[in-house]
């Protein structure tokens, strides 16, 4: 009987470590926390920050969340179709463009004269800067821009596919793609840099290749000419 | 007595444990082997796609040699187009490594834009040269070459000779030594030797790749001359506490000494800029400080700029367009002579929305196309342009403009800005010939600003 009770007990107990883990490893990590009047401090001027710039707040960046930040969060949810209530909850966050902590300035705004219409370059922005995250985390600004540049250049050049996307996501040719590190959220940093790259800025001169020369494993990269070196990467056709 | 309950316990919970854990992998395993299959059987959906449009393309080169009315060669043409870019893009999907799909890839697109040039030469009134049928020879040639390779390859993977997934491994083996590939896909590579240089007014002509900077006037500078040039460059009224520093060579497309400057205190701030080695024109500039506390307008940003290009001794430009995003507004401007608006020599500058200083400035577009220009008068007359483009158009500006055609030549228009309803357009008028060059769509955005 005793035998029993402690193969129950064994049993109850791995059942709890494995939910232990699972939820652990499923909680959120930097969610922004909710707001209301009363409240003060660096979260607070984040909001007051964003209302302002959108045109919803025109008092002074204090972080105390007053009346007059209630009104200004009130007139937001009212815009965003969000219960007008004057908490700033998860919702509202995201209406402002800041979901988690993970993003710092939302790429792009919700549009105040109206959605764009037509063909825009916003998801062209969103596939740069998870690849510049992915490849280039780790290399300074200038060296991020360059492998946004290298990226579009190739878009440009008949020997590779026209597209952001057929460029990016081509077999084999980034490795962040293909072991899957390209699918974390990017940097404020990475996101500044694609766009930079996106408005025309080249620091790579037209190169349509980067590589590591310490890390890379191709022998065939080697017949490449290097133009440029920035950081680790050096750059070149 | 007391511990004999300790093994039986701990047995069986490594067993639930074993049973759970060795039910879980084999869960896993066959949700590897069925992801595998769904790879495969996209690869080979790519695959067959190709040879396919291969096929076509070698058909359609034929027909187009032999074909003798124009409305023939331009269905001709149009139909080769579609399928030689549609063949290039599911070569993309392949998992071949690039340095294999490269030539491939070059072929295809040069085949589709020479097929589109040919059109448009055509349905202008023009004829087909001997050197175009000439061209049209050679591709034709390479596609058969093409077309057997391929279909050499599809047995192979038809009778389960090879799998996608060997074909994989056998391309990551071609990087590293040359010898011959099982699936011989490696001879693709061999065979299909380059063109000899395509040259069209396309943008995968040769000559496109092969341009040189016209904008590089002037002297040879030294490196202690490029880091002063450099220094000048800053956006700030004292730059005594900056130091700039060499960093080596950029020899992409306009040869220029890299340079980073820094400020005495602060050790994270860094401005990157390329001095071009002739001329020392500043290619680019790079500041990385974070922008906060946007406080400008648009105008007072655009007023910046404008004052920063002429301190910094850039000839009168106009401002375009202008797009404001995290904090920091982008305008673009171009150059002008004799009244004549000039869209290549393009020049962008980024200015901060806290402070208004210039965080950023690109000008490869204008060195590259900038030259004294000899600007014939127009053939036609603003009002004879005019009446030519659509009457649904609500026209509200008009002028004289340089544009650059695909293959980066220029072209004097007559440039018409109007409204059908909700959206905008920009019609271009040759003003010369009278054709309509181009359209644009203006796609408005909530924080661009059309400056013209």
């Amino acid at each position: 009987m005793r035998r029993k009770k402690y193969l129950i007990l064994s049993g109850v107990l791995l059942i709890f470590a494995f939910l232990a883990t699972l939820f652990i490893s499923s909680s959120d990590a930097g969610t922004r926390p909710n707001l209301y009047w009363g409240k003060s401090g660096k979260d607070v001027k984040v909001l007051q920050w964003k209302l302002q710039s959108w045109g919803y707040y025109k008092g002074r960046i204090d972080g105390v969340y007053g009346n007059s930040t209630v009104k200004a969060v009130k007139r937001l949810q009212v815009r965003n179709g969000i219960r007008a209530d004057g908490v700033t909850g998860q919702r509202t966050w995201r209406a402002l463009g800041l979901g988690s902590k993970a993003t710092t300035v939302a790429a792009n705004a919700p549009a105040r004269k109206g959605a764009p219409r037509g063909v825009t370059n916003n998801k062209d922005l969103n596939l740069l800067s998870h690849l510049v995250h992915g490849e280039a985390e780790a290399e300074p600004y200038l060296g991020k821009v360059a492998v946004a540049a290298v990226i579009l250049n190739r878009t440009q050049d008949s020997k590779f596919p026209k597209s952001v996307a057929g460029v990016v996501y081509q077999a084999g040719a980034f490795e962040s793609v293909t072991n899957g590190r390209y699918n974390t959220t990017p940097s404020a940093e990475a996101k500044r840099a694609a766009q930079a790259a996106i408005n025309g800025w080249d620091p790579a001169g037209g190169a349509l290749y980067f590589w590591n020369p310490v890390t890379s494993t191709s022998k065939w990269i080697w017949s490449r000419k290097i133009t440029l070196r920035i950081g680790k990467h050096v750059f070149g056709n | 007595m007391k511990r004999r309950w300790i093994w039986p316990t701990l047995l069986s919970v490594l067993l639930i444990a074993g049973v759970g854990l060795g039910w879980w992998s084999y869960n896993e395993y066959k949700d590897k082997k069925q992801m595998e299959t769904v790879l495969g059987n996209k690869y080979q959906y790519s695959f067959y796609g190709l040879l396919t449009k291969v096929e076509n393309v070698e058909v359609l080169l034929a027909k187009g040699l032999v074909s003798s009315t124009s409305k023939q060669r331009t269905a001709v043409f149009s139909d080769l187009l579609y399928q030689s870019y549609s063949g290039q893009e599911l070569l993309g999907q392949l998992p071949l490594d690039q340095n294999i799909s490269s030539r491939t890839s070059k072929f295809l697109n040069q085949v589709g834009d020479y097929s589109y040039f040919l059109n448009k030469k055509l349905n202008s009134g023009g004829k087909l040269t001997a050197k175009d049928y000439n061209n049209l020879q050679q591709l034709h040639d390479r596609s058969i070459i093409l077309n057997q390779r391929l279909s050499g390859i599809e047995s192979k993977v038809g009778s389960g000779i090879i799998t996608w997934n060997e074909i994989k491994q056998d391309t990551k083996k071609f990087n590293k030594s040359s010898k011959e590939l099982k699936s011989g896909i490696g001879n693709i590579v061999k065979e299909m030797t380059e063109m000899p240089a395509l040259i069209y007014d396309g943008p995968f002509s040769e000559h496109v790749s092969k341009m040189k900077p016209r904008g590089l006037t002037g002297k040879v500078i030294s490196k202690s001359q490029a880091l002063k040039i450099a220094k000048n460059f800053l956006d700030f009224t004292t730059t005594s506490d900056w130091s700039a520093s060499y960093k080596g060579m950029n020899t992409g497309k306009i040869i220029s000494y890299h340079i980073e400057l820094k400020p005495k205190n602060d050790k994270t701030r860094v401005i990157y800029t390329d001095i071009s080695k002739k001329g020392g024109y500043a290619v680019y500039m790079l500041d990385t400080r974070p922008i906060d506390n946007p406080k400008l307008t648009s105008e007072q940003a655009r007023s910046e700029a404008y004052n920063f290009l002429s301190k910094k001794g850039l000839p009168k430009m106009i401002s375009t367009f202008m797009i404001e995003r995290n904090n920091i507004a982008v305008i673009s401007f171009i150059s002008m002579q004799n009244n004549v608006a000039i869209y290549p020599d393009q020049v962008k500058v980024q200015v901060a929305l806290d402070n208004g200083r210039i965080v950023g400035f690109e000008s490869s577009s204008y060195l590259l196309h900038h030259q004294k220009r000899t600007i014939t008068k127009p053939s036609l007359s603003l009002a004879e342009a005019e009446k030519i483009i659509s009457p649904k158009l609500n026209v509200t500006k008009r002028r004289l403009v340089i544009i650059p055609t695909e293959g980066k030549n220029e072209i004097l228009c007559w440039e018409f800005v109007g409204d059908l309803g909700n959206d905008t357009f920009f019609v271009y008028i040759n003003a010369k010939t009278g054709m309509e060059e181009r359209i644009l769509k203006l796609i408005k955005l909530p924080n661009g600003t059309l400056t013209m």
